[in-house]
């Protein structure tokens, strides 16, 4: 995209430039020359003195960004609600030397990304700005259908995985749904639930790896008030809340042996017995499993009894991890996108082309349930309406780094020495790890020795977190 | 290594604390694993490990050995300590110096105290407390007020409350006016503790007039210390009163008085008391929070953070981060809210700060519950574990049944929500602390309210 744009020329005197150029503006007020040469291998930068020159050349321009410090009496303060919005696609950035929390609210009120202390400092600044004087938004996101329930996605794996459930779903059939964690199997879950006959009965979910057994125990069968220590009240359990309806048992294969016999039990006879009582209730309910293991092999090391996994997998649906249906991952990055930026009230309309380079980089280990989070995040962070690769986090990256990309290609910027691209790789990867030293110096391919004494030169707390940047908004 | 020994799998804490035995002696080793524990990598992206409380994290073979050792000379020099103490309060009664054995006593209060062992060190302070009688000495104050702030962190609130009374009155009586003005502080603390604002701000108010009364005797730093932590109490008691305005008062001079005002940077005011600024940050962001200013409440607790520094932050920070972690829940920032959450934890087991852990898993309950998590729960099971593993303080458990309550109620499991509130209400009554008219919720605001 090409833009009209103001030319700032180092003697002082500025002409409009009426020419295109691929090279994004900068409005800046008041002129500061450490800041100027920060941005000028990015931008162009027009520096005005005059404060009320600035607001009205604010309006004129399609300005990727301007920087506004507001030194003065708190009259010139009262003018930041003033400021127009013609910065429906840049970034405004306010600075002030008492960045308090009352003024960082009335900044962002006003629009602003950020309010930092003035005068700022030129690195952390261009830190700051790059990625939205870099990044533009040329892949639309469509806006959601309120209402619309659909599956999305369009890979073969995604499309027979539905397809098993439109056949399925209206019959008593158990079904055991496989994929890695973060796949997306309660949804696949939903759907049975959605197109069968009992639809209008509860649909409810347990995890069996997030309860200890005792516990999970309790809560698929249900107790009586004091079956055991922390038995506070009386619970009809999973199975009975979900009579007449769908209980899905997700990560089925962490059950330890002896609920998975009183499991068996409950599906052959369809009859529970609550903990703490003697009766034995008849309970109605279809049974979803899911696994992110292969149950077999749990089978052959004696982990899951053959008769269980029998009874649950009549029939099977497979998902595969998002790495293998990467035609999927652009229909889900827009609808989580779309979904969190209503939800948070931040609509977003388009992602920058660097984010979607990033966004099919990334090796989604977590799959689905990642890029949610990921976008759920993004949409907070996103200014202007357009998710940057830097919305897309990096949660290695050190406080004020423009993470994740933001025009260059390996994940930092093209500027830095070898030393500062080795500690911030050594924060990314212990941050990974945890802080765990031995795991990071085995990704790393060194000598925990040697791990440690890096971590040592670089004064690194492995188990540091990253520091809060004072009066820069988070979202 | 040789070859043929197996690779060293990394155990789950819950696995190791199962093949131990209950043991008040194996704590040591124990809390020395919780706090060098790790989560699961390979539970990272599941809902088990979203869910997970510390019980699932990991806990690394390689150097076990070696921590055993450790831990056991670090215990042999805490033992050691401990005895010595014990001597020393012998030796300094057979010389017949009554002070000295207060002294040596409140010594290891302080250490006992330190070490998070409030059991003991009430005990060592209550034997204080006898000798102070016996001896006449000075110092009869401060060993009751000692004696009852242990009492307060045990959760034992009707003993705490009259032993500080009594701490006050002693202390008065003694000429010890900044004893007196600490104990009137810790009395209104307790009367936080039980939801009794107006009782809180009339102890509060002792402890001012006898500051100003003897202004001229008190160093002026400590009068400004014992002034600015009183304030920010009375800042508390107005905000739970509703009285929003004035709280914001109260705050507002903690803060000009600490130094740590917001506009001590253009102001150029000295800045004299650092952890001032975390606790008035801290503090004012609760207000924030109680007038439903979520972003400006998020704002403050992070600039508390900042005000913490880089480095770990103290138990001080567990609080500031479940704080930040409800203001970012109650804007519907879940995925933000649980990782501040997580945070906390990682910092609570790292510091060995267990006793912050039931609070912290309350928040990361509201947050799986609120991302439709119907394990959301699990926490607050782990919760009550942990509050009767430890023996820590009855309201923790309280305010975890009532967590719990709410949480039932919303699955539509109406009874069990119901029996957990009651659990929870009985726990209260027994505390002392003031149920509201309706009873639907307690007035009871935990652990807030500072001492100097």
């Amino acid at each position: 995209m090409s833009h009209k744009i103001l030319v700032y020329d180092s003697e002082g005197a500025h002409k409009l430039c009426m020419a295109t150029s691929n090279r994004p503006s900068v409005l800046l007020h008041p002129p500061l020359p450490e800041v100027e040469e920060a941005l000028a291998p990015l931008a162009r930068v027009r520096s005005e003195p005059r404060l009320g020159d600035f607001l009205a050349r604010l309006g004129d321009q399609e300005w990727r960004a301007a920087v506004l410090g507001l030194v003065g009496d708190a009259q010139e303060w009262a003018l930041l609600p003033r400021i127009p919005s013609a910065l429906s696609s840049g970034v405004l950035v306010v600075t002030h030397p008492d960045p308090t929390v009352n003024r960082v609210l009335e900044a962002e009120a006003a629009g602003a990304a950020a309010l930092l202390s003035h005068p700022p400092d030129p690195h952390r600044l261009r830190a700051f700005l790059e990625p939205y004087l870099v990044e533009e938004g040329d892949h639309p996101i469509p806006p959601r259908v309120a209402g619309e329930e659909r599956v999305v996605g369009t890979s073969p794996a995604l499309t027979e995985a539905y397809r098993t459930v439109a056949r399925v779903a209206d019959s008593m059939t158990t079904v055991l749904i496989s994929g890695d964690s973060g796949t997306g199997k309660e949804e696949v879950a939903r759907a049975l639930h959605r197109r069968s006959g009992r639809r209008a009965q509860p649909f409810v979910a347990v995890n069996c790896a997030a309860l200890p057994e005792g516990l999970l125990e309790a809560e698929l069968f249900g107790y009586e008030r004091g079956a055991f220590t922390g038995a506070v009240g009386r619970s009809d359990g999973r199975f009975g809340r979900a009579h007449g309806g769908t209980l899905f048992l997700d990560e089925v294969g962490e059950m330890g042996p002896l609920l998975q016999a009183k499991l068996l039990r409950a599906l052959e006879g369809g009859e529970i017995e609550r903990l703490g009582s003697g009766e034995t209730v008849r309970v109605d309910v279809r049974v979803v499993a899911a696994t992110n293991r292969s149950l077999e092999e749990r089978v052959e090391d004696g982990g899951f009894r053959a008769d269980l996994l029998y009874r649950l997998s009549v029939v099977r649906v497979h998902l595969p991890p998002l790495r293998d249906r990467t035609q999927d991952l652009l229909p889900l990055a827009e609808h989580f996108a779309a979904l969190f930026g209503e939800r948070h009230g931040r609509p977003v309309r388009a992602f920058s082309r660097l984010a979607v380079e990033a966004l099919r980089r990334r090796p989604w280990p977590g799959n689905v349930r990642e890029l949610r989070n990921v976008l759920d995040r993004a949409t907070l962070l996103a200014r202007g309406g357009v998710i940057r690769s830097v919305d897309l986090g990096d949660p290695g990256a050190p406080p004020g780094l423009a993470a994740g990309g933001g025009g260059w290609e390996d994940g930092y910027p093209p500027h830095l020495s070898l030393r500062e691209v080795e500690e911030r790789h050594l924060r990314r990867v212990l941050s990974h790890t945890g802080g765990h030293l031995g795991e990071a110096a085995t990704i790393l391919g060194i000598h925990r020795n040697t791990m440690t004494a890096k971590v040592r030169e670089y004064e690194i707390d492995p188990r540091d977190s990253d520091a809060r940047i004072e009066g820069e908004m988070g979202g | 290594m040789n070859d043929a020994t197996p690779p060293r799998r990394s155990l789950r804490l819950e696995g190791i604390l199962a093949l131990l035995p209950a043991s008040d002696a194996l704590r040591p080793l124990l809390d020395h694993l919780v706090e060098t524990s790790r989560p699961d990598p390979a539970r990272r992206w599941s809902v088990g490990g979203e869910l997970g409380t510390a019980g699932t994290r990991l806990v690394d073979m390689d150097g076990l050995r070696e921590t055993g050792v450790s831990v056991a000379r670090t215990e042999a020099r805490r033992v050691e300590r401990h005895l010595q103490r014990a001597v020393a309060v012998i030796a300094a009664a057979a010389e017949g110096r009554g002070e000295g054995v207060v002294e040596a006593l409140l010594e290891e209060v302080g250490a006992l105290e330190g070490e998070g062992r409030l059991e003991d060190a009430r005990a060592w302070a209550e034997a204080a407390v006898r000798e102070t009688f016996a001896s006449g000495s000075s110092r009869g104050g401060e060993a009751l007020r000692l004696a009852a702030r242990c009492a307060r962190g045990l959760g034992d609130l009707q003993a705490a409350r009259s032993l500080y009374e009594e701490a006050h009155l002693r202390s008065l009586a003694l000429g010890r006016r900044v004893d007196a003005v600490i104990a009137a502080t810790g009395r209104g603390n307790v009367a936080v503790d039980q939801g009794r604002w107006e009782e809180a701000e009339e102890w509060y108010g002792k402890a001012l007039t006898l500051i100003e009364e003897g202004s001229a005797a008190l160093p002026p730093a400590e009068a400004r210390g014992l002034r600015w932590r009183l304030y920010q109490n009375l800042g508390i008691t107005h905000r739970e009163r509703g009285a929003f305005d004035s709280a914001e008062g109260w705050y507002r001079r903690a803060a000009e008085t600490s130094g740590a005002a917001e506009t001590s940077g253009a102001a150029g005011v000295e800045v004299r008391d650092p952890a001032a600024g975390v606790e008035v940050e801290n503090g004012w962001g609760q207000l924030e929070l109680a007038r439903g200013e979520l972003r400006k409440a998020e704002l403050r607790f992070r600039r508390a953070l900042a005000a913490l520094g880089t480095g770990r932050g103290g138990e001080g920070s567990v609080a500031v981060r479940v704080n930040l972690g409800e203001a970012l829940l109650r804007q519907g920032r879940t995925l933000e809210a649980g990782e501040v959450g997580r945070e906390a934890e990682a910092e609570a087991l790292r510091g060995g700060w267990l006793r912050r852990v039931p609070e912290i898993y309350r928040l990361l309950a509201d947050v799986a519950h609120a991302r439709g998590e119907p394990e959301a729960f699990v926490f607050l099971d782990r919760a009550l574990a942990l509050v009767r593993e430890r023996g820590l303080p009855p309201y923790e458990e309280a305010l975890t049944l009532e967590t719990l309550a709410g949480l039932r109620d919303a699955e539509g499991e109406v009874e069990a929500g119901a029996d957990a509130r009651e659990a929870a209400r009985q726990i209260f009554r027994r505390l002392g602390v003031r149920l509201d008219p309706n009873e639907d919720h307690r007035s009871s605001r935990k652990g807030e309210g500072d001492e100097p």
